[in-house]
């Protein structure tokens, strides 16, 4: 009995958040003012997170940043963690694959995937990458226990 | 440079009721009659951010810390400065975001037993969650959400929440929240839903004084008529806090500003009411310098008006 009441829950909730995260039309009987205040919030709250752990994303965007994280947060749901460094690297990752992560950004998140913000990982970690603005490569490589070493550092 | 904590540690006494025994294995912790876990004066402190530590660290009349839980890694060592807290005898009380006890679903077990690692790790007295939910359909958001107040819900919600305590090892703390929109046909109103959930989960309250002036703002209402319809003597700690108006016209609880003259408004007339166990400001942004912080606890706490009375003498009275 409680597991039909869960699923049909379950629906109900899943609705509400497709509609509050990807910005749908609200489920019948809700205010869809209240519902759009919400979902502004929400993205608010992704943006200024993401803004707070990784200050370099509005440094080299500047005025791109907001409507890029805009349109990022709408396509791309939160990391199952939820953690703004989690979230951070699956933005550079979006901005990579659309060729607009800055070189610095792209450094950053070098670092972050050396250091296993991105992913957890062990042992020895090695990284390339290609910085699209300055036309190089750069190189990254972390020792167990020690920090990332990555040229060029900036 | 000493610093003076405000109240000595007291060990932890809780009134036990009755109530069958918990399958073997289980960690729940003993049913909670009144709360009595936070004794003597009222207790102030801070909810743990890197950016305050050394603020909260140095504040003389500290009494209680609340720590983000989902920020600690259980098999890592606690951050030396939350240690320190620790060490000087302030409680420290694992506060969760994302157990969702609010969803169709049950509770991750995993997620349970991080919570349940930290509050040992910490030797913490209680652990506090929300009466909300943060995914579904297998998106999160990274927010608190409320709950339909409906039957149904609420019998999902009191399987959830007695999942809960029988993975925890100390008592649990249920916080109502803030929010922005509502569900449609409502079948009781949030102070009945959670009278009756605490009342059938054996839980306390982690009642958030500006989450209640948040939504009476935001939907209209009394703020003390709506704490009066609560269980008061279930009242584990508060959570003080300051929020802003947005541009289309709601309150915001974005825990960025200092705290609103009612909301201190609410923590003076709480206290004439019961002897309030603790009270916890919350501050995730735009983070004050110490002085500033300082100078925000002090103003909570010269707003606490002690009744004089225990919690259940003030309760019986």
């Amino acid at each position: 009995m409680l597991n039909e009441t869960r699923e049909r829950q379950a629906d109900a909730q899943s609705h509400l958040v497709a509609s509050l995260m990807r910005g749908g039309s609200a489920p019948t009987g809700f205010d869809a003012d209240d519902l759009s205040s919400t979902s502004r919030s929400l993205l608010s709250k992704r943006y200024r997170l993401v803004q707070n752990v990784w200050p370099i994303f509005e440094a080299s965007l500047g005025e791109r940043f907001h409507p890029l994280f805009d349109e990022y947060a709408r396509e791309m749901p939160l990391p199952i963690e939820a953690q703004a460094r989690q979230d951070a690297c699956q933005f550079a990752r979006w901005l990579m694959n659309r060729r607009q992560l800055p070189d610095l950004c792209h450094l950053v998140l070098l670092h972050a995937e050396l250091r296993g913000i991105a992913q957890p990982r062990r042992g020895v970690s090695i990284r390339f990458a290609w910085l699209s603005e300055r036309r190089r490569p750069a190189f990254g490589f972390k020792l167990p226990g020690c920090a990332p070493w990555v040229v060029p550092s900036s | 440079m000493a610093v003076v904590v405000e109240d000595a540690v007291v060990v932890v006494a809780i009134s036990i009721r009755s109530r069958a025994a918990s399958a073997p294995g289980e960690r729940r912790a003993p049913a909670v009659k009144h709360n009595t876990i936070l004794k003597g004066p009222t207790r102030t402190g801070v909810s743990w951010r890197p950016e305050l530590a050394l603020a909260i660290e140095r504040w003389p009349h500290l009494g209680l810390v609340e720590l983000m839980a989902e920020s600690l890694d259980a098999k890592q060592p606690i951050p030396a400065a939350i240690e320190g807290l620790h060490q000087r005898g302030v409680p420290l009380i694992p506060h969760g975001t994302s157990l969702s006890l609010g969803s169709a679903e049950p509770p991750d077990p995993h997620r349970l037993d991080h919570l349940a690692r930290i509050a040992e790790r910490v030797h913490a007295p209680l652990v506090s969650e929300h009466l909300a939910f943060v995914r579904g359909g297998g998106l999160e958001t990274g927010h608190l959400l409320p709950v339909a107040s409906s039957r149904e819900m609420l019998e999902i919600v009191v399987e959830n929440v007695n999942m809960a305590r029988a993975a925890l090892p100390v008592p649990l703390a249920l916080e109502n929240i803030s929010t922005l929109f509502q569900w449609p046909d409502p079948e009781m109103d949030e102070a009945d839903f959670l009278n009756e959930l605490l009342e059938r989960t054996d839980s306390l309250l982690l009642l958030d004084l500006e989450n209640v002036y948040a939504n009476c703002r935001n939907f209209g209402g009394e703020p003390e008529a709506f704490l009066r319809k609560l269980p008061l003597e279930k009242v584990a700690y508060v959570h003080v806090a300051g929020g802003r108006d947005g541009k289309d016209g709601r309150y915001h609880d974005t825990h960025t500003t200092p705290i609103p003259q009612p909301v201190f408004d609410l923590v003076t007339w709480l206290s004439e009411r019961i002897a309030i166990p603790g009270i916890i400001l919350e501050r995730d942004d735009y983070f004050p310098d110490q002085a500033t912080l300082h100078a925000e606890l002090n103003r909570i706490r010269a707003a606490v008006r002690p009744t004089g009375l225990s919690v259940e003498q003030a309760h019986a009275k």
